[in-house]
C-alpha cells in the first residue's frame, strides 16, 4: 500500500473524545507544575537552565536522566530516568470522572516545596514497594497545591451562626484520583416552613474505613469523603431489640442538649434490627467479581482482597455456594458456582489470583451476574460481591448503563454489594451508586481487621437484609420546634413524596444492623436561632403553629414515619412514633453511653469537614465526651475511634501547604 | 510546523509566563493526546500518557533552548512517554481491544468500513518494531513529512523514509493474512 494512501486511511481513523475531567486535570496539573518549577528557580528565568533538556533528546539517542524519586537501573546499567508525577493507572475507568474533583480548574495553585511535602508523607511506600505507587503520591504532592475549587457553601440562612467565624481554609484539596460525590451540608430548615424531613438509610461503612486510613497516614481527609452518618453508624449500639420476630427493627428516640452547642438539643434516633436466628438463616449464592488489573498489584489491594474473601469463605456455610469472576486483567470465570463443602477449591481459586495481566473486555459483569442466574435460588441470598480499587471497566464503560444493568437485575432478586480497596483510585461515588442501585452496601477495606469486620463478624448484616428500601420521615412540629437541621446524609436525601412511592429505593436494613439519625433542633422558646425572623409575616401557607399549641400532640416535637419493606415483599409497610417530651433528657450525662458515643461521633464528623455549626467545639472534647462512654468495647473499634480523634488533632495542626503565593494563612488554632 | 502564535506563547512561557504556558497546554492538548491514543490505543491510556507528557513539558520549557521547534520538541516528549508508559508491566494490553471502534463511530458520517479498516491498521502498527512504528506513526497518522519526522527521532531523513517503507512492508504482509 502506497504512503498516500496509508496517510488517507489512517487519517480517517477517529480518535475517541478525550474525557473533559481528564484534559482539565491535566491543565491544571501542568500549569502547577510550571509555576513550582518557576518558583523554584534562582535569579532570572533565562539565566538559567535545568539540567539538560531533559526530555528534548531525540528518541534515538535519549540521555538518561536522574528522576527525583530515585533511580532504576536500565539492562545496560545505565542510570534511565523517569521524570515523575504520573497520576493514579486508575485513569483506566475514567469513564466515570464526571466527579474528579482534581479536575477543578487550577486555581494557579502553586505547587511548594516538593522535598519538604514529600518528607511530611511519614507512611511513603517503601523503595522496594511498586514504583507506581510512589510516582503516583508524587503526582499527589504536585496536585495538592490546587485547593478544592468547591468549598462548602454555607447555606445563606446560616449566615448569622458563622458571622464570627473565621473559617480555616487550608484543606488538603482531591489527592490523586480518589473520588466523591460532592456533599452540600444539610441546610437549617424552618420547621414552620419546611416541616417534613425525609431520607434514606444508609447503613454503609466505607466513609469511615476510609477516613481512618487518611487519618492513619497523618492526613486529614478531602471533605467530601466525610459522610457523618456512615462514621456514626460504623458502630453497633445497643438499641432495644423489637419485641416480635414479626418486627424485623424497632426505633427509639430520644432529645438531649447538644454537646457542643447550649442553646439547640439533639433528637436522636436510633433504628435496631434483630439478628436472624442461625438456623433461619438462608442460603447464600454468592459471586465474587474480582478487579485483577494491574493496579491491584498493591499490598493493601489484592492480596488483602484475597484475604478478606477467606475470611468470608470461612464464615460460610457448606451448602451455600460462591463462584469467581475475574476482570480487568485475565477476565471470565475462575470457579463456576461451588458449595462452601468444597472449601479448598474455593480458596485455591482465590489463591491462584494474579494483578496484572491484558485486558479482555466484555467479561466481568454480566458473566458475574450470570453465574448468580445460574445458581439461583428464590430461598437464598443471591448476590455479586464486586470488589475493586478503582477500575470499574466491568465490561459495561457506560456508567448510566452500569447502574441500570445492576438495578434491573436487583430486581431479579440478585443483590450487588461493593468493596473497595486502596486509594489513589478509589470511586467512592460510583460504588456508593451502584450498591444503592443494587440494594447492596459499600464498605472499604484499609486494612485486615476491617475485612474481618465486614465479612464475618458482619456477614450476617451485609449478607442477610432483614427490611428494605427503608425511608424514614420526620414531621416537625412548629409549635415546639423553630428550626432543625439533619445531620450528615447529605448523600442520601429523598423528596417528601418519595416516601410514599415504592417504586424509589432506598437503603436496607441488615440482620442485626443499628442505624442512627440526629437532628439538631431549636426549640421554639429557645434565644438563639440560626434564621432570622421574618419581617413581613403572614399565617396564609405556613404551617400554623399556634394550633398545635394546645391539644394532644403539643408535647410532641416531632412525628417519627419509617416505611420500609420485608425482603420478599414490595410493598411498604408503615412504622410510627411520636418523639414527646417525655423523652427528653435535660442533662447529657444522663443519657445513655451509646448515645453519648454516637453524638462523639457526630461532632468529630463535622469537626473533619469544618461544618459551621460546632461552635468552640474540639476535638480534645470528643474525646472527652467519648470516652466515658466506651463501653464493653468487645472489639476495640471505640477506642480506635478515640486514637483516631487524636490523630486527627495532630493532623489538623500540620496544615498542608497552601496556595499560590502568599505564606500559610496560620489556621484559627482553636485549643485542640 | 510551530504556528505563529504558539511562537510567540513559547517565548513567553520560556521566559516563565504562566498564562502563556497555560495558553500553550490548551491549544496542544487535544494533539497531544492523540498521538498518544494513535500510539497506544486505548482512550484512558492516551489521557494518561497525555498527562505525563504535558508535565515533562512543564518541567522543561524553562529550559527549552529552541535547538528544535517547539512542536517538535512535544512530539518527541509525547513519544517517549507513550513508550515508557507501554513498557510499564501491566500496561501492555491484548492487542485486539485496542482501537476499539465505538457504536457510535461506526454510525458517523464517515463510512463504518473506513472506521473499522483504520482500526485494524492501527492494531497493525501497534505490532511493528519501535523504529518503525515511530516513524510510520510520525510520517503517516501525524502527517509529518519525513524531513520533519526525521527532526522528531533524531535521525536522517533517509533513514526515515526507509523504516517507513519497511513498516508498510510489514502492514502489508500482516493485512494480507
Amino acid at each position: 500500500m502506497k504512503e498516500p494512501e496509508l496517510r488517507q486511511i489512517l487519517r480517517k481513523g477517529e480518535v475517541p473524545e478525550p474525557n473533559s475531567a481528564a484534559r482539565q486535570g491535566t491543565i491544571s496539573a501542568a500549569v502547577a507544575t510550571f509555576e513550582s518549577v518557576r518558583k523554584n528557580r534562582k535569579g532570572s528565568p533565562a539565566a538559567i537552565r535545568l539540567r539538560g533538556t531533559t526530555t528534548g533528546e531525540p528518541l534515538d539517542q535519549r540521555r538518561p536522566m536522574m528522576s527525583k524519586l530515585g533511580v532504576f537501573l536500565a539492562p545496560r546499567g545505565a542510570v534511565v530516568g523517569v521524570v515523575t508525577v504520573v497520576v493514579a493507572l486508575g485513569l483506566a475507568w475514567t469513564a466515570f470522572t464526571t466527579y474528579f474533583e482534581d479536575a477543578a480548574p487550577g486555581e494557579g495553585g502553586a505547587t511548594p516545596e516538593a522535598p519538604a511535602l514529600l518528607a511530611r508523607r511519614l507512611d511513603s511506600p517503601k523503595p522496594q514497594e511498586d514504583y507506581r505507587l510512589a510516582l503516583r503520591d508524587r503526582a499527589e504532592e504536585q496536585l495538592k497545591s490546587q485547593p478544592l475549587s468547591r468549598s462548602q457553601p454555607l447555606s445563606a440562612s446560616s449566615k448569622a451562626e458563622t458571622a464570627g467565624e473565621a473559617r480555616a481554609p487550608a484543606r488538603p484539596p482531591s489527592i490523586g484520583r480518589d473520588t466523591f460525590t460532592e456533599i452540600d451540608v444539610n441546610p437549617v430548615k424552618v420547621a414552620s416552613e419546611e416541616p417534613v424531613s425525609t431520607f434514606s438509610v444508609d447503613v454503609d461503612t466505607a466513609s469511615y474505613a476510609f477516613v481512618r486510613r487518611q487519618l492513619n497516614h497523618g492526613l486529614l481527609p478531602q471533605k467530601d469523603a466525610v459522610r457523618i452518618e456512615e462514621l456514626i453508624n460504623y458502630f453497633d449500639y445497643d438499641y432495644p431489640l423489637p419485641e416480635s420476630q414479626e418486627q424485623p427493627f424497632r426505633a427509639t428516640v430520644a432529645v438531649y442538649p447538644t454537646p457542643w452547642n447550649a442553646k439547640t438539643k439533639l433528637l436522636h434516633i436510633g433504628i435496631k434490627g434483630h439478628d436472624i436466628v442461625p438456623d433461619k438463616k438462608p442460603r447464600s449464592n454468592l459471586v465474587f467479581l474480582i478487579d485483577v488489573s494491574g493496579s491491584m498489584d498493591q499490598p493493601d489491594k489484592l492480596p488483602l482482597l484475597k484475604n478478606a474473601f477467606r475470611f468470608l469463605v470461612s464464615s460460610l456455610e457448606k451448602d451455600d455456594t460462591v463462584a469467581i469472576v475475574v476482570y480487568a486483567g485475565a477476565a471470565g470465570t475462575v470457579l463456576e458456582p461451588t458449595p462452601v463443602s468444597q472449601k479448598n477449591k474455593i480458596l485455591t481459586a482465590l489463591d491462584q489470583l494474579q494483578p496484572g495481566g491484558t485486558t479482555a473486555g466484555a467479561e466481568g459483569i454480566r458473566q458475574a451476574y450470570a453465574l448468580a442466574e445460574m445458581g439461583f435460588d428464590e430461598q437464598a441470598v443471591n448476590r455479586v460481591i464486586l470488589a475493586t480499587d478503582g477500575d470499574f471497566n466491568v465490561g459495561i464503560t457506560n456508567r448510566e448503563e452500569l447502574k441500570d444493568f445492576v438495578e434491573r437485575k436487583r430486581k431479579t432478586g440478585i443483590y450487588l454489594s461493593v468493596l473497595g480497596f486502596g486509594q489513589g483510585n478509589y470511586n467512592d461515588a460510583l460504588m456508593q451508586a451502584l450498591a444503592q442501585n443494587g440494594n447492596g452496601n459499600a464498605a472499604y477495606i484499609d486494612n485486615l481487621n476491617e475485612a474481618r469486620k465486614v465479612l464475618v463478624d458482619e456477614a450476617t448484616s451485609t449478607l442477610f437484609p432483614i427490611a428494605k428500601d427503608v425511608k424514614i420521615q420526620v414531621e416537625f412540629n412548629p409549635a415546639k420546634v423553630a428550626e432543625y437541621r439533619l445531620i450528615g446524609y447529605e448523600t442520601r436525601l429523598l423528596k417528601r413524596e418519595d416516601f410514599r412511592n415504592d417504586r424509589v429505593d432506598a437503603g436496607d436494613i441488615g440482620s442485626g444492623h443499628a442505624v442512627t439519625a440526629l437532628y439538631e433542633i431549636i426549640p421554639v422558646d429557645g434565644d438563639a436561632k440560626w434564621i432570622d425572623e421574618l419581617r413581613y409575616k403572614t399565617t396564609t401557607g405556613t404551617t400554623d403553629g399556634s394550633k398545635q399549641a394546645s391539644g394532644p400532640s403539643s408535647k410532641e416535637y416531632a412525628f417519627l414515619k419509617i416505611r420500609y419493606k420485608l425482603p420478599d415483599e414490595d410493598k411498604s409497610r408503615l412504622m410510627t412514633l411520636p418523639i414527646t417530651s417525655d423523652l427528653e433528657a435535660g442533662n447529657i450525662a444522663k443519657v445513655d453511653g451509646d448515645l453519648r458515643f454516637a453524638a462523639a461521633v457526630a461532632a468529630f464528623g463535622q469537626l473533619l469537614r469544618d461544618d459551621p455549626f460546632t461552635g468552640e467545639y474540639s476535638f480534645a472534647d470528643v474525646i472527652t465526651l467519648a470516652e466515658p462512654a466506651r463501653g464493653e468495647d468487645r472489639f476495640g473499634y471505640r477506642s480506635e475511634f478515640l486514637n483516631l480523634v487524636r490523630l486527627a488533632k495532630s493532623a489538623r495542626a500540620l496544615q498542608p501547604l497552601p496556595t499560590k503565593g502568599t505564606r500559610p494563612p496560620v489556621a484559627p488554632l482553636r485549643e485542640k | 510546523m510551530t504556528d505563529l502564535d504558539d511562537e510567540a506563547l513559547v517565548e513567553r512561557a520560556i521566559g516563565g509566563d504562566t498564562r502563556a504556558f497555560e495558553r500553550l497546554v490548551e491549544k496542544h492538548y487535544r494533539r497531544v493526546y492523540a498521538s498518544a491514543y494513535r500510539y497506544c490505543g486505548v482512550r484512558e491510556d492516551a489521557e494518561e500518557i497525555a498527562h505525563e507528557a504535558l508535565i515533562k513539558a512543564a518541567r522543561a520549557i524553562q529550559g527549552f533552548r529552541r535547538e528544535a521547534e517547539f512542536s517538535t520538541w512535544l512530539y518527541r516528549i509525547t513519544f517517549n512517554t507513550a513508550k515508557d508508559f507501554l513498557r510499564r508491566p501491566g500496561n501492555r494490553r491484548d492487542n485486539d481491544v485496542l482501537f476499539e471502534v465505538a457504536e457510535s463511530q461506526q454510525s458517523n458520517p464517515g463510512k463504518p468500513e473506513d472506521q473499522v479498516l483504520a482500526a485494524e491498521l492501527y492494531r497493525a502498527i501497534a505490532k511493528l518494531p519501535d523504529k518503525q512504528k515511530d516513524a510510520l506513526l510520525l510520517v503517516c497518522a501525524e502527517g509529518l513529512t519525513h524531513a520533519q519526522a526525521a527532526a522528531v527521532l533524531g535521525v536522517a531523513e533517509t533513514t526515515v523514509s526507509w523504516r517507513v517503507f519497511r513498516a508498510r512492508q510489514t502492514l502489508q504482509k500482516a493485512l494480507e493474512r
